[in-house]
């Protein structure tokens, strides 16, 4: 720090001190801190003999002047308080205030969604990153040269397992040590091998949810994300169920909720007015039988959504990298 | 993948607009859009002319004169187009004219000389009429469909493209305008008019021997063989929507092969029966042979061993299901030609085009899957239109097909379907359903027997019909129920509840919460020496700086030292995330790094050892305490941390983590200036202690004494010591012993240490003078000890 930063500094934090000093303590602690003989005043004055001459004289100056200012400053408030009038305070000085840290925000919406579904009944459950093919492909009803196989490019680690590439990979680990009925949900972070962009990243936060029991319906699957996801965004939307593919559900859907950001189509919803954020269906009777539940008994729904993205939709956020970039300004936002 | 709304509209005559017609196949089918139109001029003052003579240009080698005939009168116009060629017909801009230009833009045709010649208009090529973007020569008109000086607007009616994005199980049936068309079709219980396109026989005299080795890879190979085809180009309206999907027209026989597979979804071949040897075949091509094929393409490729090709006498003559071969191409001159569809296995087709990086039309439907009534279906439409614009005539017809199990019937219960659905559906609306979708379908009281559609893949489960009976009648007529069980109230599981703590505490204690990759990244990781440990390695990492899986957090956190303190004089980040072992599951951490854009000081240290004293306390870990002597065991960081700055935590004898200064050399070899703190603890191992049981205790009954103690104390005596031996020599009066304040002198000599000792008694009011004896036997016992000096 050179000499007008530091004088500049001392300038601040001693007027800021007078001015907060409302007592006889505090008073005399202000004085014995800035203004005795090794106060930091003296100190600095002192300390500006080993300077260059042109900084020394202009500094010097300005120096002398504060301290005869504090002098005056702290003359006049010690009369004040011996005359026995309470001093005024200056009560727009800013109060101390603790420390804020900040929560990231993917941490404060995987919170969010794991409360909401704890309130359903679901159960939390987090099933490993680092996974085997068995986990994330076969027991979900993704077989060896399936075409689903060329939809998500997968991470290899050099002991044949893989980094799962989602959160479904929990389904079999959780059912095979479950009975009917039961309710689950597993967040957690997932891995795909794609080229990133502000939409997409090598790593990102699911949640999975997986509802097994006698009766269960695809309409229940829409009374539940009815009631979720108006929660999970914070906005009253409209929801659409549309038919799509995961080889681990039968019959397969994807959710879309109206765009709540626009009125007439804008970059989010690609001017389509919905917006996806959930894939579902129900839990193919293949993957029950993998897991040793009998299809004849009990049916399930499963669905997965992105935490990110909701994150995304929720915050404004528009480069999904910003999550993983540690930068400061981002992050003291949330 | 792309679609015309005009040849949808050949079989579904009432299908409604792009944007109807889009929403309707999102929301009962897959995701499809509308293409955002083409920038097409108007089309005003263009007419069609007839080349009547072309002559050099005098001034320039590469620009002819071209004389053109427009209904009576002829004009004359400079050209540089390298096909203009007398007789044929063609499109001539006149002035006025709007035409898109080679930036893309429409722009307007003005008259002028070229090279001293004055021109009376221009011809036109795809890309200027905004058909296409082909642009190396003009484009030709059919010359039996067109007149000269007719205005060609008419000729070039707008086209609707819908962009449908198919997902893997319907690539098989919707994968074309037919299987689209079906789709809208059962959507909008308008039957569409399909065309039954199946092949009269035809003897099967075909002159070739034809072999298939392979039938477990080729269950299916049609031949038919045609001659008398008239040689030119196809009629107008198929180049046009050709053109629309993005294919270049090329001739009759070729581009019926292209219309057929946008039609019915089947890739057809057409071989040039001149250039073929004496027999056909399909085999896979054989180990270490290095065969090499020259396709269509121009490109000499050498074929991977197990690829699937077809041979004429032994020599390959196609990548089968991915291109046809040069030499055995179609020409412009061919009229007898051997039109091939078959079935190729989808894995197959999918390796051998990955692995020649080659990926056609053909090839994209093949790796998907096609079936046996595609090639019917695909074979019939070809003859029927090369009969119809070619006259063709046919020779002779050739099926080879391996036998294959019949198409299963599937019973759906209706009660099922009801149940999965959570929908009253009418039994007749599911009978419509099914059967629009191509299925036979008969019904008895309670179930449903269904033969899906040959054109289908996937269907084999009820609730594989489920879902086709659940869309097309609309997921948005589901209700909407809670569902009706017993709700288990769930809790956050202890660990999960931990976690949250942490986070929070760390918060609280002024601290910003970051997430990174669980890849390590490579420079710091060396820079702490962590290289030298064993990790999993990523086979085909993100990038190549990160291809091992962390093993700690400190590399990833280390790395956002820099941009940190670009923002502020000070940074306090910290993450909690897995590590991953080589062996056992992955292991929570918590780390934290202080990083200061200036020198280290003294208290970076405490506040950092205080934030993890703060977060053990706050999850209940007893014993907790920092042990100096071994900072840097052999099982981690060998020289991470800066001497005498460092200690190892832990709680009795179990090591929970580290905290300390990041020793000046990482720093140095990391690229950070500035100074950073650092600590990091294994949660996991954390959360399986035994937790401190806070049990109650009442209040003190009777008031404390307490004497503040003031210690000079030696550089090498801990405060952990004196403590202790306070405790030690206080006998059964000391309550309490909290350690307030701590002076060092800035040369690190003088050392004053002040402690607060807390005295009392539950049996009575303890006297002062009590309280004064026991605390000199305490400064005595300690003076005695530790060789400290109590300062007055």
């Amino acid at each position: 720090m050179n000499a007008v930063e530091q004088f500049g500094r001392l300038q601040r934090e001693a007027r800021e001190a007078l001015s907060r000093a409302g007592d006889a303590v505090s008073l005399e602690e202000f004085r014995l801190k800035y203004l005795a003989r090794r106060g930091l005043v003296s100190l600095f004055l002192r300390g500006l003999k080993e300077r260059p001459l042109p900084e020394r004289r202009n500094i010097g100056k300005r120096a002398n002047v504060l301290r005869k200012e504090l002098m005056q400053g702290y003359a006049d408030a010690q009369r004040a308080l011996s005359s026995g009038a309470q001093r005024t305070l200056d009560v727009t000085v800013p109060g101390f205030r603790p420390p804020r840290g900040h929560l990231h925000p993917l941490t404060t919406i995987r919170r969010e969604i794991e409360d909401l579904f704890l309130g359903m009944g679901f159960e939390i459950v987090e099933t490993p990153e680092v996974e085997e093919a068995r986990y994330n492909f076969d027991l979900v009803n993704i077989p060896l040269g399936h075409p689903s196989r060329d939809m998500t490019d997968t991470f290899w680690l050099t002991d044949g397992r893989l980094l799962r590439t989602h959160t479904s990979a929990g389904q079999a680990r959780v059912m095979m040590g479950k009975v009917p009925p039961f309710r689950v949900l597993i967040p957690g972070r997932v891995f795909r091998h794609e080229a990133t962009d502000a939409s997409h990243d090598t790593t990102f936060y699911q949640f999975e949810g997986l509802f097994v029991d006698a009766q269960v319906s695809l309409a229940d699957f829409k009374g539940v994300v009815t009631a979720v996801l108006p929660r999970v965004l914070h906005h009253d939307v409209q929801l659409r169920i549309r038919p799509s593919y995961f080889p681990f559900v039968e019959p397969g859907v994807e959710v879309d909720v109206s765009c709540f950001l626009c009125r007439t189509g804008c970059r989010v919803c690609k001017g389509t007015r919905w917006i996806e954020v959930m894939g579902a269906g129900m839990v193919h009777p293949s993957v029950l039988k993998n897991v040793g539940i009998d299809p004849a008994s009990h049916r399930g729904f499963a669905f997965g959504g992105s935490i990110d993205r909701i994150a995304m939709l929720r915050y404004g956020i528009t480069d999904i990298r910003l999550f993983w970039s540690g930068d400061p300004y981002f992050l003291k936002q949330f | 993948m792309r679609f015309l709304l005009s040849w949808i509209r050949d079989y579904v005559r009432l299908a409604p607009d792009g944007p109807e017609a889009a929403r309707l196949l999102t929301e009962h089918a897959f995701e499809t859009s509308v293409l955002p139109p083409l920038l097409r001029p108007s089309l005003k003052r263009m007419v069609v002319g007839e080349v009547l003579a072309v002559d050099r240009h005098p001034q320039a080698d590469r620009l002819s004169l071209v004389t053109v005939r427009l209904s009576r009168k002829s004009v004359r116009v400079v050209c540089g187009a390298p096909n203009v060629r007398a007789g044929q017909f063609v499109v001539v801009a006149l002035p006025g004219a709007q035409f898109v230009d080679g930036n893309g833009e429409l722009c307007t045709l003005k008259r002028a000389s070229i090279r001293g010649v004055a021109s009376a208009g221009m011809i036109c090529s795809e890309r200027e009429l905004g058909l296409g973007a082909a642009h190396d020569g003009i484009l030709e008109l059919p010359a039996g469909e067109v007149k000269s000086g007719q205005p060609v607007s008419r000729l070039f009616p707008p086209e609707t493209v819908l962009e449908a994005d198919i997902l893997p199980n319907r690539a098989a049936d919707a994968s074309s305008h037919i299987g689209v068309a079906r789709e809208l079709g059962a959507i909008l219980r308008l039957a569409p008019k399909l065309p039954r396109l199946l092949l009269k026989k035809v003897p099967s005299r075909l002159s070739l021997p034809v072999t298939v080795a392979d039938p477990a890879h080729c269950p299916r190979y049609v031949l038919l063989e045609l001659d008398r085809i008239r040689p030119g180009p196809s009629p107008l309206w198929l180049q046009s929507r050709l053109r629309a999907l993005g294919i270049r027209p090329v001739n009759l026989i070729v581009d019926v092969t292209n219309y057929v597979l946008w039609d019915t979804g089947q890739p057809t071949h057409a071989f040039d029966v001149r250039a073929l040897g004496s027999s056909l075949g399909v085999r896979a091509v054989r180990a270490k042979t290095g065969e090499t094929i020259t396709t269509l393409d121009g490109v000499t490729r050498v074929l991977p061993p197990g690829a699937l090709v077809i041979v004429s006498d032994d020599r390959p003559v196609a990548a089968a299901g991915i291109m046809g071969g040069a030499d055995t191409a179609v020409r412009e001159d061919t009229s007898h030609i051997i039109l091939e569809a078959a079935v190729f296995a989808a894995a197959q087709t999918r390796g051998t085009s990955q692995r020649l990086e080659l990926t056609t039309d053909a090839s994209e439907r093949f790796s998907r899957g096609v079936t046996s009534a595609h090639v019917d279906a695909g074979i019939a439409r070809a003859l029927e239109l090369l009969v119809k614009f070619g006259g063709a005539r046919v020779l002779s017809f050739k099926d080879v097909a391996a036998k294959s199990p019949p198409r299963a019937t599937i019973v759906l219960r209706h009660d099922h379907l009801e149940d999965v659905l959570g929908l009253r559906v009418p039994p007749a609306a599911v009978k419509t359903t099914l059967h629009a979708l191509d299925c036979r379908v008969s019904a008895t009281a309670s179930a449903y027997r269904v033969r899906p559609s040959p054109f289908r893949t996937d269907l084999h489960l009820p609730e594989d019909l489920v879902e086709e009976v659940g869309r097309i009648l609309g997921y948005a007529r589901l209700p909407a129920p809670l569902p009706d069980a017993p709700i288990v109230p769930a809790v956050l599981p202890p660990e999960l509840q931990d976690v949250r703590g942490v986070q929070d505490a760390m918060r609280g204690a002024g601290w910003l919460e970051a997430y990174t990759y669980s890849f390590m990244r490579e420079e710091e990781t060396r820079a702490l020496k962590l290289h030298l440990l064993k990790h999993l390695g990523v086979v085909n990492p993100p990038r190549e700086d990160l291809r091992r899986l962390r093993l700690s957090l400190l590399p990833n956190l280390l790395a956002l030292a820099v941009p940190v303190v670009k923002k502020d004089p000070v940074g306090k980040i910290f993450e909690l995330g897995s590590v991953y072992p080589v062996k056992g599951p992955a292991v929570t951490h918590l780390a934290g790094v202080l990083v200061r854009r200036s020198e280290t000081r003294a208290d970076d240290f405490y506040e950092t050892k205080g934030v993890a004293e703060h977060v053990l306390d706050q999850l209940g870990v007893p014993d907790v305490w920092f042990d100096p002597t071994e900072p840097t065991p052999q099982e981690s960081f060998l020289a991470s941390w800066e001497e005498g700055s460092a200690a190892e935590i832990k709680s009795g004898e179990t090591e929970l983590g580290f905290v300390g200064a990041i020793a000046r050399s990482v720093l140095d070899e990391a690229r950070i200036r500035g100074s950073v703190t650092a600590f990091e603890l294994n949660l996991s191992r954390v959360f399986e202690l035994e937790k401190v049981q806070r049990v109650y205790q009442p209040p003190f009954p009777y008031p404390l004494i307490q004497r503040d103690l003031s210690l000079r104390v030696p550089e090498d005596v801990l405060v952990d010591e004196i403590t202790e031996a306070v405790g030690a020599a206080g006998g059964i009066l000391v309550q309490d012993v909290d350690f307030l304040d701590m002076y060092e002198s800035s040369d690190g000599a003088e050392r004053t240490v002040t402690l607060r000792i807390s005295y009392g008694s539950r049996e009575r009011t303890l006297r002062d003078e009590e309280a004064n004896t026991a605390h000199r036997t305490i400064i005595r016992a300690v003076e005695e000890k530790l060789g400290v000096r109590e300062r007055r």
